[in-house]
């Protein structure tokens, strides 16, 4: 198939890096990117951190200056939604609520997720943010001066370190969490604990295995809400952050093989239909360990990763060999967690450091091999722990959990080893 | 402001006039740097920004901090002497007229 032309509808980080890789690997034809917001593609990393704090402008979050998308020739339509997709054996036709429908060869659903939205008694009261979007970001940051107290609601890596940058800004927040610990399906439960004492060293009122059970209003302004265990906390804002889902209904009628709204894809990011790929939040691709059942890996590195091995697929170009260990992070009050690797599913953990100070690792393994490492300000533990990852080589055990070994010199002089014998 | 060049894997030389304060990395990045990927986004986890310094042009820049140093050990192609990571290095008048090279491949 010698494609002419692609549309990538959605301008996240996996839709933005798509278009820079086509031209990079010289393909020539057209290139039409469709993105619902307006603000073109920008980085959402610092949404929930820096930008909610101030420190950073809306200019400053642009991944790539105007000049970059004359260059590149791209067809930008900004503010354009996607309704459906028709496919057949000879093209695809793309339909928007904007602009003539498009026909092209193939096309890369890269849209990203949608936050789910409360459905509560009194929810709908102004004053109730979401935090998914630069829109999003900007509608909550302007609020904030004029609010001397938030709700939180989910403790996952947005809402955590949303109530991390409010809590700095000197609002008075309380985070409420459903489950037993903050940000429990990303990391390991001595994880959780370091950054909960942060929050309330920070004097964050953290309310765990609790939920909301209503928001109560004054002329259609929040000003409170009502736990499920019946307490009452006063409240100028609440910032609602309590789950995603993909953005894919526009492909419910092409018989797109979906999961909870993934799109499957194979290892070159290709979906059930040969022309149609997806890249980022919304793909599922194999299993990144090379067994087990397909997961969702939101993050930013999984996005520019992905875009790469679609563009390799959509050009029929070879593919990398290896994928690298997937990575993770998160920041709160000047606390960094890195992880590398999937953490679930392992059988044996191994703390490195002590889980009560300022900086430790956490290192787990799954049938003897190390899978994952989740490094608290350990900048050099995470660097030997990702590469052994990355590499297939396993850092026993007993050697992780030595604070007298220096894991770069032993990943170092292990790979140095096995370069000699191979 | 510095005006800085990036010679690509390909061939291309791009000329930027960048402001101060921001990332070299990111710079490559707005402008569509071919080479340049910066998978973290310049939180040095990935190594993927991976940039070489022509001797000549060493002495505008100060030597990399040691997270930098850790983090280059990683870089998919090898590291050389004067390699550094383009998110660690922050324009300023100083680099007026930097010229950088763009590892062969990042991954």
């Amino acid at each position: 198939m010698k494609l002419q032309s692609v549309a990538i509808i959605g301008g996240g980080h996996a839709g933005d890096e798509l278009i820079g890789l086509l031209r990079e690997h010289d393909f020539e034809g057209d290139i039409t990117l469709f993105d619902a917001s307006t603000q073109g593609p920008y980085e959402r990393p610092p949404l929930s951190k820096g930008f909610l704090k101030g420190d950073s402008s809306t200019e400053s979050l642009s991944t790539r200056s105007p000049a970059f998308y004359d260059r590149v020739r791209v067809q930008l339509r900004r503010g354009v939604t996607v309704t459906s997709v028709e496919v057949s054996e000879q093209g695809v036709r793309i339909i928007s609520d904007q602009g003539p429908a498009l026909e092209c060869d193939a096309v890369v659903v890269a849209t990203g997720m949608a936050p789910r939205i409360f459905d509560l008694p009194g929810s709908t009261a102004s004053g109730i943010h979401y935090l998914q979007s630069l829109e999003d970001a900007v509608l909550l940051r302007d609020a904030l001066p004029d609010a001397a107290s938030v709700v939180v609601v989910g403790g996952g890596f947005i809402g955590s370190e949303s109530a991390s940058s409010m809590s700095q800004r000197g609002l008075n927040v309380t985070l409420v969490e459903s489950g037993s610990r903050l940000m429990k399906r990303a990391v390991s439960e001595s994880v959780s604990h370091a950054f909960q004492r942060q929050h309330e060293a920070a004097g964050v009122r953290l309310m765990l295995n609790s939920g909301l059970a209503s928001v109560s209003s004054e002329e259609g302004r929040v000003v409170g809400v009502e736990t499920i265990n019946g307490e009452k906390i006063n409240a100028d804002l609440v910032v609602a952050s309590i789950g995603v889902r993909p953005r894919t209904e526009f492909l419910d009628q092409t018989g797109i093989v979906l999961q909870n709204g993934f799109v499957i894809v194979d290892e070159e990011g290709r979906s059930s239909h040969p022309r149609v790929f997806a890249a980022g939040d919304v793909a599922l691709f194999p299993n990144p360990r090379g067994f087990g059942e397909p997961t969702p890996i939101p993050s930013v590195d999984n996005a520019s990763w992905s875009a790469n091995i679609v563009v390799r697929g959509l050009l029929g170009t070879s593919a990398p060999e290896k994928r690298p260990a997937p990575t993770f992070w998160t920041e709160q009050y000047g606390l960094q967690v890195q992880i590398a690797g999937l953490i679930e599913p392992h059988d044996h953990s191994v703390i490195r450091g002590n889980e009560q100070g300022s900086s430790f690792s956490v290192m787990h393994y799954f049938a003897g091999k190390l899978v994952a490492i989740e490094a608290v300000a350990a900048q050099s533990d995470y660097q030997a722990g990702a590469k052994a990852i990355s590499s297939g080589f396993t850092i026993p055990p007993e050697v992780a959990a030595s604070s007298d070994v220096n894991l770069s010199d032993f990943v170092f002089s292990a790979s140095q080893g096995r370069r000699s014998e191979g | 402001m510095a005006s800085v060049s990036f010679t690509s894997p390909d061939g291309s030389v791009i000329t930027i006039e960048a402001a101060d304060g921001e990332k070299l990395m990111k710079v490559a990045k707005q402008n569509g740097v071919p080479g340049i990927v910066g998978a973290c986004g310049g939180n040095l986890q990935c190594a993927t920004c991976h940039v070489i310094v022509p001797s000549e042009h060493l002495a505008k820049l100060s030597p990399p901090e040691a997270d930098e140093q850790l983090k280059l050990a990683e870089t998919a192609y090898p590291r050389e002497e004067n390699s550094r990571l383009s998110c660690q290095i922050i324009i300023s008048d100083a680099l007026d007229g930097l010229s950088v090279v763009v590892a062969p491949y990042q991954r």
